[in-house]
């Protein structure tokens, strides 16, 4: 009974360390920085696996908080991982660089179980300056990103209120959210994400591949928007500022805005259509739609037409893929029923035989054993 | 008067109705078997002799089992778990490897019913053969850092979706080049 006791104890023991390592074993470190920087300033992000912020402030200085954080069920290799992630930064002229980094690549091959690291770094900086960033597998938030800046993001949103003139955005595998827009050059690609340009203007060219986006367009003077697979809103809340001119190749063009155009064929076969929207402008915004459906409206779309892009639609698509394979059909059919009675028989037979033979073995080596006489 | 054959025969008849009893003690039919049994050198059998047919029994029912077990194997395992995504999927949750192998499976689907219907509109497919290009030169850099990356499931995560796209545009792509064709038909 004190047997039973101890070993109780020892297993509740036990328990709670593995408990406590458990505890311990997401393990953290902090790296900072802080540079005095003047008016108009670059700031080069490269971040991988980084949840960056920024935060403008009216000092004439960029300072950033990196923490890291590591996870592993091995405390010894969550340590290792942990020493080998780096926060590189250092300034140079009228440029800070801060970049995310594995200080030893030898340490990656011995990844064993379950591993996570991360990032979240958060910037300090003042209004103005310039970015040249790349932020890949996390989210970019940044209240101003101005002239001249080029911002590349994927597998990651980049989430911003504030666009100055000729900024040029590139985003991938994830979202854009952008309050205000001038001048721009927009790359939006395979966008997993909630993609919207509000007030753009200006003079702006956008190209929008295989997502789903909307771009408010009033304010637009000249543009380009090409549009390719993808289903796009161009939100006007008022008369344009440029004429317009769609061209629709084998897509749909939906218009519920209270602007009038006029429809025209270009091809014989009525796949390409032209929509034309005049105001006696001297400008106009292009836009050349492919293998697209495009709505022109007074209105944002509902949060579900960004987000239901893909899954309902692949859902219904391997419910399609099921169906078209008739594995639910076969299984339960009479000739899988056979099938599965064949191989259920056979396996008893095999199984009888063997036994009867095993059995057969048996009493023949108790004959023998019974009739050898041993020295 | 002793010479007498009947009277002979009927002594002999006389003795044998006496002594019935100690004859059929003295040879009965089990006694006699068994000497007759110990005169005869039974042939020695070897192991092989004694246990062969068993053993070849026994064999023939083991081979049929692991048959049984194999074929079993292959009707339930549809997809073998070979690759790194895969591996690395089930080591963290086995919902990612089941959407890793599903889409696939539909990828690889879309990919044969657009070949099938690519001489329809050669140059469509052309082009839009660009752009699944480009997403699967994504995936295999995704692939390759999975092994080397301790962040594995972000990675996972990319791969599921990048195949969620595959999936997508393939989709959009069939979609169009089966309308050119039924367009063709239609003019024809």
């Amino acid at each position: 009974m004190k047997n039973n006791k101890s070993f109780f104890l020892l297993l509740l023991v036990s328990i709670f360390s593995l408990n406590l390592f458990a505890q311990t074993g997401k393990l953290t470190k902090t790296i900072e920085g802080s540079y005095n920087v003047k008016s108009g300033s670059n700031l080069k992000l490269s971040t991988s696996f980084a949840q960056v912020e920024v935060e403008e402030w009216s000092k004439n200085t960029i300072e950033f908080k990196a923490v890291i954080e590591a996870e592993s069920s091995d405390k010894k290799f969550t340590e290792k991982l942990l020493n080998s992630l780096e926060v590189k930064h250092n300034q140079e002229g009228n440029t800070v660089s801060i970049e995310t980094a594995f200080a030893n690549s030898n340490q990656k091959n011995s990844i064993k179980g379950k591993t996570s690291f991360g990032y979240k770094i958060k910037i300090f900086a003042p209004k103005g300056i310039i970015y040249n960033a790349s932020v890949k597998f996390g989210n970019f938030k940044v209240p101003t990103i101005a002239s001249e800046s080029k911002v590349n993001v994927e597998f990651g949103s980049l989430v911003t209120n504030d666009v100055k003139k000729n900024a040029k955005l590139t985003v991938k595998f994830g979202g854009l959210q952008v309050n205000k827009i001038e001048d721009p050059t927009v790359d939006l690609e395979f966008a997993s994400d909630k993609s919207v340009l509000k007030a753009v203007s200006g003079k702006s060219t956008i190209n929008i591949r295989y997502s789903n986006a909307a771009v408010e367009i009033s304010d637009i003077s000249e543009g380009n928007i090409n549009i390719n697979f993808s289903k796009v809103y161009l939100v006007t809340n008022k008369n344009l500022n440029s004429n317009l001119n769609l061209v629709s190749k084998f897509g749909i063009f939906n218009n519920s805005s209270n602007l009038n155009l006029t429809i025209s064929n270009i091809d014989r076969n009525g796949q390409t259509k032209q929509y034309e929207y005049l105001n006696g402008k001297k400008v106009q915004i292009k836009t050349n739609a492919e293998f697209s459906t495009v709505f022109l409206s007074n209105e944002y779309p509902n949060e579900s037409f960004f987000k239901s892009k893909d899954k309902n639609k692949l859902d219904a698509n391997f419910s399609d893929l099921m169906n078209s394979l008739k594995f639910d059909e076969y299984i339960a059919s009479e000739s899988f029923k056979d099938l599965m009675q064949n191989v259920q028989e056979s396996t008893i037979k095999a199984l009888e035989s063997s036994m009867n033979a095993l059995k057969d073995v048996h009493i023949k080596l108790k004959e023998d054993l019974q009739r050898t006489t041993f020295p | 008067m002793h010479n007498d054959p009947k009277e002979k025969n009927d002594r002999l008849i006389q003795f044998i109705d006496q002594h019935q009893d100690s004859f059929e003690e003295d040879f009965s039919s089990d006694k006699v078997w068994n000497k007759i049994e110990a005169t005869i050198s039974t042939p020695h059998k070897s192991f092989k002799q004694r246990y062969l047919p068993i053993l070849t029994k026994v064999a023939a029912a083991i081979i049929l089992m692991i048959a049984g077990a194999g074929i079993w194997g292959l009707i339930n395992s549809k997809s073998q778990v070979t690759d790194i995504e895969l591996k690395v999927a089930n080591q963290y949750n086995p919902e990612y490897a089941d959407q890793i192998i599903k889409f696939t499976g539909l990828v690889e689907q879309r990919q044969e019913e657009l070949k099938k219907i690519s001489y329809s509109a050669p140059n469509f497919y052309q082009n839009f053969s660009k752009d699944l290009d480009e997403l699967e030169n994504v995936y295999t850099n995704l692939k390759s850092n999975l092994y080397n990356n301790p962040n594995r499931e972000d990675l996972l995560i990319a791969l599921i979706e990048n195949l969620e796209m595959q999936a997508d545009v393939l989709n959009q792509q069939l979609a169009v080049i089966k309308n050119l064709k039924q367009r063709s038909h239609e003019k024809q």
